[in-house]
């Protein structure tokens, strides 16, 4: 143990070394040094840019040097992103150096062989940077224990990334099995500002340990200017791309050092890519792509080009959200909605990172809605007012993940392990019940113990403890490992073998060889597709397809929607924005009305196709399928009625032949909070979204082994689609636990049943604005416009599918 | 149940949507890819797939037989998916389904997933790597399509690829079991339940038929459902 001297000396020695390179400790970090000495654990919250990773790991250093630099693994630091690894890494050799410890830095995002392991082991590597996959593939071999017996402190960095998602349950859960192997072990956090910091704190800490929240006002002033067309300018009203702004967009980038562009998917971004490109005047290398599909070294090649200078504009998805600070980045532009004010402040925070400088953002709404939207979220970015990241319900699927871990490891006892999941915050309600359900899962492959014969998983030693049934499972199990699901994947090479990047198999299998579509910035064609290997050649004629990827579409937070309707139905139109949006609005009030934000307005229009409804809650698209979902049970139980619907953040449309001309009292019956999840049990399609769910979950709990390129051949024989083993388990074990887990998921994730119920209980207490436009007005444009893509609320799939096949055969 | 019939090789054939494929003439059934015993091999790699799958697909072909009246059944390939336990479930199944159709003569073509278990046929089929049955050639593998192979001067008809047609409607995609029909051999769909596959890539004069819940569609290449099937 350090004495108070040795603290004192090594203090001053950081001091010193700071001073070196220019600067001072800041007060947060000198609170963070005094907290660590005490032995507390914590959360600190801070903007980036201002100095975190210094606050954590100055306090190691200086323990480190106090210390007299002992040998092995004292620190543990957890990065969400690959990316940021490596930056990691040279940072806390940097200080180290400068503090004059002789520590080794091994950088670990995969499994780690024998010898590495050995190398930890034998006390060789004194901090270990890795992501929360790779710690729980630490804990799949047996030596875990003889490697983290000098662990001091695990840095979770990120944090804010990780708790809304289930890789943040796979961590709390990794975090608990680590303090239980050492009870001596600090916990630290690093976060953005988020909506509930507790929170965080306390999913970080586990049940009952108290810690530090540490939180740092972000001071940094972000300059907002939306993109607005010109007033003889006919804007589009659908979902469009918005591309009408180009020249605008790149005036701002001409006009700057270096520009990154977000969008929201990565088909966006490739056509917004190629729109540049064509009016290009600068050198061809000085404009950049990047998103998650294109190959690690291309996107490794890009950041390194936007950290040095050499790039103008890179256009990017969420894929650089994260990561590397970008000294020479001077402009951020968000092309359509940002979705959520932390995002907006995210993706804002990447530029501005010299001393002094101010972050730049350029919104670029794409349609009408869009422009109120920019308007509201100058207002929240103002008063900082982020939303909160909800960590997810009860996720017995990473549980599973987990457990088959130790099991691969050192073994587990089952109660032990209970109280250990009990430890943690997601899991401190885990009733006894579902605890058995989750270990008759590894052990038996379900509760219904007969219709599993000869399944081999997890085994019951003689010992009391359960372990792996072999060798092979373990190699299974270390290979499915993680809990970030994507699509399989085609890897992207030209014919000579260089590789390009990886592209969904669904979009792969709809090529033909002679298909040209652009990816990274070329257009490429099809030579020819073998196993999951895509083979193309650069062509000079124009793509005939874009690549659709899967990721999810980020619902409008509740946050920036509130915020929106409250511009809308401000009438002083104070702000830029505001003012370019009031001829539409003018519009909408004469046609139908613009509601307050106690009012629900529906619209009732009558066309050709049919009588539509339109509602406007501003509850966010996964809300609104739900709503669409409960409307359309409860209308079928008046008559039978086959009902087509659309959403977009802001409302749903229905339409259907004979759909009837509502009156208020009918719209208030049809609304009632009451009885919402019986009305969304008896939509249909509650099982098709099941069934899409599933996917993830099966990945995550092992069933479903990825077929990335690379993958043994022994696995061949163990391929499955989500969507065979979705029915298969339907059909002959209706009750498995992962079933539920996916009915679950859909109520409280993907309907986001909570904000349903929310926005339906405002409903009831307000006013309902019922409008009967001869046409559609400028609200209801975009929901038409998405509604002739429409899907029918109330078929699953099968029966779509007959319907359209009688459809067809009917002509 | 719904049919379709089809004009091969001067043979009238008749595609089923219960997956398989009869020639009325000749009392004679055909169908490819069971892969029985998937479930166990999922369920010995810790990857959970219930029983009753086997089962199930044992009493669809017994229905098939039995509609068909079928006298021969040709089984064209991976009938077992891998390697199990000599008291695996589905062996039971299909001795069962062995016993009670005594009169059937069955023939097993030899595929890739049965080289892991050949034995559990023996003894309830005659088993073989190919077949020449009138002017048709009994395969596992299909010959590559657009090569004409010297070897098979007759009409192929095949398994093993498990073909998908892709079917849209509204942005999403539907991928269903077929028939794959090109100008010189028949793909068949897999028969077994636990099937997945791979979307058919047809070329210029293939056709592609469907299996969907209201029975058998004849789909284009745009991939769209057009023409409405004849019905058996």
């Amino acid at each position: 143990m350090a004495t108070e001297a040795a603290r004192r000396r090594a203090a001053r020695l950081l001091r010193h070394w700071l001073a070196s390179t220019g600067r001072r400790a800041a007060t947060f970090q000198r609170t963070t040094w005094e907290a660590w000495h005490r032995g507390a654990s914590g959360l600190l919250i801070a903007p980036t840019g201002t100095g975190k990773t210094l606050a954590i790991l100055g306090a190691a250093l200086v323990d480190a040097h106090a210390d007299g630099d002992p040998r092995g693994l004292r620190l543990l630091w957890i990065t969400p992103l690959r990316a940021l690894a490596a930056d990691t890494q040279r940072q806390i050799e940097e200080a180290a150096t400068g503090m004059q410890l002789s520590w080794r830095v091994l950088r670990r995002t995969g499994d780690s062989g024998s010898t590495e392991r050995a190398r930890v082991a034998r006390g060789a590597v004194e901090v270990l940077v890795t992501t929360p996959e790779s710690l729980s593939l630490m804990l799949t071999h047996a030596d875990v224990g003889e490697r983290l017996r000098w662990l001091d402190a695990v840095v979770v960095d990120e944090w804010h990334e990780l708790l809304g998602n289930k890789r943040g349950v796979l961590l709390e859960l990794a975090l608990a099995h680590l303090r239980a192997l050492r009870p001596s072990l600090r916990t630290w956090g690093l976060s953005a500002t988020i909506g509930n910091p507790q929170q965080a704190l306390r999913h970080l800490l586990g049940s009952g340990n108290p810690g530090e929240l540490i939180e740092v006002a972000g001071k940094r002033a972000i300059d907002l200017v939306t993109a607005l067309p010109d007033r003889a300018q006919r804007f589009p009203w659908g979902g469009h791309l918005g591309l009408a702004q180009l020249p605008r967009v790149l005036a701002a980038i001409e006009k700057s050092r270096s520009t990154l562009v977000f969008t929201n998917t990565r088909s966006q971004a490739e056509l917004w890519h190629q729109a540049l490109s064509a009016v290009w005047t600068g050198a061809d290398a000085e404009l950049g792509i990047h998103h998650g599909s294109i190959d690690r070294s291309q996107r490794q090649r890009v950041e390194a080009a936007l950290a040095d200078g050499r790039m103008r504009c890179v256009v990017a998805t969420s894929s650089l959200d994260l990561g590397v600070d970008f000294a020479p980045v001077d402009l951020v532009v968000q092309i359509g909605s940002p979705r959520s004010i932390a995002r907006l402040m995210q993706r804002a925070g990447r530029s501005g990172h010299r001393p002094g400088a101010r972050s730049r953002l350029l919104l670029v709404p794409t349609h009408n809605l869009e422009i109120a939207e920019a308007a509201a979220a100058r207002v929240e970015l103002a008063a900082r007012h982020v939303e909160s990241r909800n960590p997810p319900g009860l996720s017995l699927d990473v549980l599973a993940q987990h457990l088959v871990s130790l099991a691969t490891g050192t073994g587990f006892d089952a109660s032990t392990q209970l109280a250990a999941a009990r430890q943690t915050v997601a899991f401190a309600r885990l009733t006894d019940h579902d605890f058995a359900r989750v270990m008759a899962f590894v052990t038996l492959g379900g509760d219904a113990l007969a219709s599993y014969p000869q399944f081999q998983r997890v085994v019951q030693r003689e010992d009391g403890l359960f372990v792996i049934a072999s060798a092979a499972h373990a190699r299974l199990h270390r290979f499915s490992i993680g809990t970030i699901a994507s699509d399989a994947s085609v890897r992207l090479t030209f014919v000579r073998g260089r590789v390009l990047g990886e592209v969904e198999e669904s979009f792969a299998a709809r090529l033909k060889p002679g298909d040209r579509f652009r990816f990274g910035g070329r257009t490429l064609e099809l030579v020819r597709l073998r196993d999951l290997v895509a083979q193309v050649r650069a062509t000079a004629k124009p793509a005939n397809s874009v690549p659709r990827w899967l990721g999810g579409r980020l619902p409008l937070s509740g946050t920036l929607a509130a915020a929106t309707r409250a511009q809308l139905a401000d009438t002083r139109m104070d702000s830029r924005e505001m003012r370019a949006l009031a001829p539409m609005l003018q519009r909408q009030r004469e046609m139908s009305a613009v509601p307050n934000a106690d009012q629900l307005l529906v619209e009732v229009v009558k066309l050709r196709e049919g009588v539509f409804w339109f509602l406007y809650p501003f509850a966010g698209r996964l809300a609104h399928e739900g709503l669409a979902a409960v409307l359309a049970a409860r209308l079928a139980r008046l008559r039978p009625l086959s009902i087509g619907y659309a959403m977009n953040d802001y409302g749903v449309v229905l339409r259907a032949r004979g759909l009837p001309t509502p009156d208020v009292s009918l719209l208030r019956s049809l609304l009632d909070p009451e009885g919402l999840e019986e009305a969304l049990a008896n939509g249909i399609n509650l099982a098709e979204l099941a069934r899409r769910r599933f996917r993830d979950i099966a990945k995550i709990a092992g069933l479903l082994l990825p077929s990335r390129p690379g993958a043994p051949r022994a696995l061949r024989q163990l391929q499955a689609s989500s969507g065979l083993l979705y029915d298969v388990l339907s059909e002959y074990d209706a009750g498995h636990v992962l079933l539920e887990q996916a009915r679950r998921e859909v109520h409280e994730e993907s309907l986001e049943i909570d904000r349903l119920r929310a926005a339906l209980t405002q409903i009831k207490a307000g006013t309902i604005v019922l409008g009967t436009p001869a046409r559609l007005t400028p609200f209801a444009f975009p929901l038409w416009a998405e509604s002739l893509r429409g899907h029918l609320a109330h078929e699953d799939w099968q029966s779509r599918l007959a319907r359209m096949a009688s459809e067809l055969e009917g002509r | 149940m719904i049919e379709l019939q089809l004009e091969i090789a001067g043979q009238c054939l008749v595609a089923d949507s219960a997956r398989v494929l009869a020639w009325p003439a000749q009392r004679a059934l055909l169908v490819a890819d069971l892969h029985l015993g998937k479930a166990q091999v999922f369920r010995q790699a810790g990857l959970s797939m219930p029983e009753g799958s086997d089962e199930h697909d044992l009493r669809r072909l017994a229905d098939a037989v039995a509609r068909h009246s079928a006298e021969r059944l040709f089984l064209l390939g991976d009938i077992v998916h891998g390697a199990t336990t000599i008291d695996a479930t589905w062996r039971h199944a299909w001795q069962r389904f062995a016993s009670a159709h005594g009169q059937l003569e069955m023939v097993a073509i030899i595929g890739n997933h049965d080289r892991h278990d050949r034995d559990a046929l023996v003894g309830t089929a005659s088993l073989s790597n190919g077949f020449a049955l009138g002017p048709f050639d009994l395969r596992h593998h299909p010959i590559d399509s657009g090569a004409t192979d010297p070897s098979a001067r007759s009409f192929v008809i095949a398994g093993h690829l498990h073909p998908l047609a892709v079917v849209s409607d509204s942005g999403r995609d539907y991928r269903l079991p077929c028939f794959w029909l090109q100008p010189s051999q028949l793909v068949l769909p897999a028969f077994g339940s636990t099937t997945r596959g791979q979307p058919a890539k047809a070329g210029p004069g293939d056709r592609i038929i469907a299996i969907t819940p209201a029975g058998l569609h004849e789909v284009t290449r745009t991939r769209a459902v057009r023409a409405g099937p004849r019905r058996g």
